[in-house]
């Protein structure tokens, strides 16, 4: 290898190489490191000139080849996961809607137009609905709702507007599982209405994530290499009697991506 | 002259030294350039290595035996992620996990896939390595267009079998990327074709049409390129995707999520394409089905370097395409689906083929060099030319050596895909399906959906199934099934070998300990075995102990890595396979081997339940 980036020095410091005759001499110069090198007779000189050729030529693929061992490590770091070439959504995105639609829901007349002294409410979240065109895992969808209402300041609120908030226990668990569970005091639903008669939900929290989808390049002729994704992420609160909708909150984001889509 | 002669000799002395450094250069140069070729002729062997597949895994899914076959794929799979391979790997391991009816072992590989596959310009920064050192040392495989197709709609199949009908559409609406149609091109290359090209036609691989088109259509871009106007590679329709596994299911997802226009948009376009799938169409939109059976059969084709310097990769079928359609029998009905998509023919659809451009001006590239190169190193009359000359030559070697094609392929892709929706009863359904007398397969104890559910099933054919594919009898005890009404698995002999005692209760008796039960330890299942008369005085813990004793894996109960090959088999693991899965007829449709305990204290248990049983007689093994 450090034979090979000799070369590549010879070779790249020669590039401006010139020749020249004095007399039945032919002087060759290197023109960056200003070496100089006379020989005598002319099939020495071209001898040299094609080694510089062939060393010139070689030394070029050699650095390729050398090049090439490198790169796929490099593009082994670079060529998956990396920022700009996926729009699929990523827990950022979500936090971002969450704290929009917190903020939201917090000033809604559903929850400013309530007291202490409210008819009490008895609210369970439901999984996130997946309408988008990307895949979203169990934990994720539920993540998306339950950290709107289970979030510490959220409760708080809740408890001052005689709001009482259930999860459901599979949902509990699986996000206790995975450790995403935002407040280990909030309260499981019971397996079932018998076990516990006064559980009856009058509200539940419904979440859906939609998208668009776009796909272009820049030049008409090519194959995709851009995409856009525009994703919009719904909350609403429903009343399971009326299937009135009391309140409704929405966050949109933009994401795209470049590089061949195919590829 | 004095002045001359004075200058003479030191000037001597300056050319020997200057001749010395030049000699050593020489030699150094002379090194250099044995090292290159050296490197040279290694680029050239690295370049020439083809993919192989992996004939062991094949051998095993033929015989439909996806235990064996997904254990074998997982333990050669890489374990390295910057691997390029690593991708294709992960692919075959979970194809082999869901024909085998492990879901929960193929969810990781399905996540990993799908975020690469949705990952785009993956090789972006591998041009230049792919040009030195070939496309298969170079390049990630993320596979043709319709392997990516058909893994997006592999992982839609893993979430259909768990409901997820969201995470479907999301899946299978990637799968319906716009394609490269090339007709045009083609087209003209036909036009042109008048003038013969005797180039083409002394060539064997003319003879064969995919090949013969392909080189046509790189001949025609390579000389559109030459003379200046639009490359022929380029110049292409963008055209709708035809894969028509991809908006049934599409339909099938959207309809259960209350998409009318979405399922309505799928469904015309289904019936747009294959007039032969209107009725399958109409069947998706009316939602007369709670089931819906996908079914793969055979093996995708063979993927090869064919043309100069095999340059040109095209498909070989391994698996003959034919119309015959996939025969479901459920109770007294039968009906009859066509094959939904024929992945021969995706493969040889130059539309679902990524057409590597720079492959092809590589070869091309490398033509020109050896050519030009070894007939100035022949012709020229200075040494100087021939040393250019061969300079070039070698270029062009190694470029040429390069140039083959990639022939990574996914070799446990089916060949055919069927989507049957179909109605099952509430209990357990007995479900047979066939294909042209050459694959079937009897499924018992496919549980009907609950009211208002839809539920998909997933089972993979293949002409060399064993007689357990047909013999409809569960033998074991399992979580599916509950408890077996024919527990044939061990029989209890007397000296005589006479059978005495009734094998019935063997189906509520764990399997280490000599019975026929594989379910996973419950407090239920343990009160069930207490009834029958065993393990008395036993707690749960206790139970999921002596497996623990035992090292066994135990479904839902036990951490990472996910099952491996089953205690029925000679495995580890305790679970109990999807419901309608080939693993699931395999496993518990035919008699295994009698257990052997490993564990003191399972051998001790199990003796004390013979003599129990009875009266110290020997188990053995029925024939």
């Amino acid at each position: 290898m450090l034979l090979a980036w000799e070369v590549v020095e010879i070779a790249t410091s020669c590039t401006n190489a010139v020749s020249r005759r004095e007399g039945s001499r032919r002087v060759h110069v290197c023109g960056t490191r200003a070496a100089r090198i006379e020989r005598v007779g002319r099939g020495s000189t071209t001898r040299s000139k094609g080694l510089f050729l062939i060393l010139r030529t070689i030394s070029m693929l050699a650095l390729c080849v050398g090049m090439s061992a490198a790169l796929p490590s490099c593009a082994s770091s670079s060529g998956r996961n990396d920022s700009g070439r996926s729009t699929r959504l990523r827990a950022g995105d979500i936090e971002l809607a969450v704290a929009e639609v917190k903020l939201d829901l917090a000033e809604s007349s559903f929850i400013t137009s309530r007291d202490k002294a409210s008819t009490k409410v008895r609210l369970v979240p439901s999984e996130m609905e997946n309408l988008s065109s990307d895949r979203m895992s169990r934990i994720d969808r539920w993540s998306a709702v339950s950290r709107v209402l289970f979030d510490p300041s959220m409760q708080q609120l809740l408890a001052t507007k005689n709001v009482d908030l259930f999860m459901p226990r599979d949902a509990a668990l699986l996000l206790t599982r995975f450790g995403t569970e935002s407040d280990r005091d909030a309260r499981v639903a019971p397996i079932s209405i018998d076990e516990s008669p006064d559980f009856s939900p009058t509200h539940t929290f419904a979440g859906k994530i939609l998208s668009i989808t776009r796909a272009a390049s820049q030049d008409a002729n090519a194959p995709a290499d851009q995409r856009q994704e525009v994703v919009r992420v719904e909350y609403s609160i429903i009343e399971l009697a009326s299937r009135k909708v009391e309140w409704s909150g929405a966050h949109e984001f933009k994401r795209t991506a470049s590089g061949l889509l195919i590829d | 002259m004095n002045q001359l002669d004075s200058n003479y000799e030191p000037r001597q002395k300056v050319d020997a030294m200057q001749h010395r450094k030049i000699g050593l250069r020489r030699s150094a140069s002379r090194a250099v350039i044995g090292l290159l070729l050296a490197a040279c002729l290694g680029t050239i062997s690295f370049g020439c290595q083809g993919y192989q597949r992996d004939v062991d895994v094949i051998s095993e899914v033929r015989a439909g035996e996806f235990g064996a076959a997904r254990m074998l794929a997982s333990n050669r799979a890489t374990r390295n992620p910057s691997d390029r391979s690593y991708m294709l790997d992960r692919l075959k391991v979970m194809l082999l996990e869901q024909a085998d009816g492990v879901p929960q072992a193929a969810e990781s590989s399905a996540d990993a896939l799908y975020d690469f596959l949705r990952t785009q310009g993956v090789n972006r920064d591998n041009t230049v390595t792919s040009f030195f050192i070939g496309e298969q040392g170079a390049r990630f495989w993320k596979g043709e267009p319709f392997e990516q197709a058909m893994a997006y709609h592999a992982i839609a199949v893993f979430d259909a079998t768990r409901g997820d009908w969201g995470n479907v559409r999301a899946g299978v609406t990637n799968s319906l990327f716009s394609l490269r149609d090339f007709s045009r091109t083609l087209a003209n290359v036909n036009s042109l074709s008048t003038r013969r090209d005797t180039s083409l036609s002394q060539q064997d691989w003319s003879t064969d049409p995919d090949t013969a088109e392909r080189v046509s259509l790189m001949k025609t871009a390579a000389k559109a390129e030459k003379n200046g106007s639009a490359d022929g590679l380029a110049t292409y329709t963008p055209a709708r995707s035809d894969f028509e596994i991809g908006y049934a299911m599409r339909a099938i997802a959207s309809r259960h999520l209350g998409l009318r226009e979405d399922m309505n948009e799928s469904v015309a376009a289904l019936s747009a394409m294959r007039p032969e799938m209107a009725t399958l169409a109409s069947t998706i939109a009316s939602g007369r089905y709670n089931t819906i059976l996908i079914v793969d059969y055979g093996l995708a084709p063979r993927k090869v370097g064919t043309g100069p310097d095999n340059a040109i990769a095209v498909f070989r079928p391994i698996t003959a395409s034919d119309s015959s359609p996939l025969n479901v029998r459920v109770a007294a009905s039968s009906l009859n689906f066509p094959v939904t998509t024929d992945v021969n023919r995706l493969a040889r659809d130059l539309k679902w083929n990524n057409l590597e451009d720079l492959r092809r001006a590589k070869s091309l590239i490398g033509d020109v060099l050896l050519v030009g190169g070894a007939a100035v190193a022949l012709g020229a009359k200075d040494d100087e030319a021939k040393l250019a000359g061969a300079a070039v030559a070698i270029a062009g070697l190694i470029m040429k050596a390069t140039s083959a094609a990639d022939t990574r392929h996914c070799e446990v892709l089916p060949q055919r895909v069927y989507i049957a929706p179909v109605w099952l009863e509430p209990g357990l359904n007995m479900v047979e399906l066939s294909i042209g007398g050459r694959a079937r397969l009897v499924i018992p104890d496919v549980p009907g959906p609950p009211a208002g559910r839809v539920f998909a099933r997933y089972a993979r054919l293949n002409d060399k199934m064993g007689p357990w594919a047909t013999s409809g009898v569960v033998r074991y005890s399992n979580d599916v099934s509950g408890e077996t009404r024919t527990p044939a698995t061990v029989g209890m002999n007397n000296e005589q070998g006479v059978p005495f005692a009734s094998s019935a209760r063997l189906a509520s008796l764990p399997y280490i300990l000599g019975g026929a039960c594989v379910r996973v330890p419950t407090d239920r299942l343990l009160t069930e075995y207490q009834q029958a008369g065993f393990l008395r005085g036993v707690s749960l813990n206790d139970l999921v102990d002596l497996y623990k004793s035992e090292e066994i894996w135990i479904d839902g109960l036990s951490p990472e890595p996910g099952p491996r090959r089953h205690i029925l088999e000679g495995g580890s693991s305790l679970f109990t396979p999807e419901a309608g899965s080939t693993g699931f007829v395999r496993l518990f449709c035919q008699q295994h081997q009698t257990y052997s305990p490993r564990s003191s204290r399972v051998q001790e248990l199990a003796a004390q339940i013979r003599v129990q049983l009875f009266g110290g007689e020997t188990v053995a093994q029925l024939p």
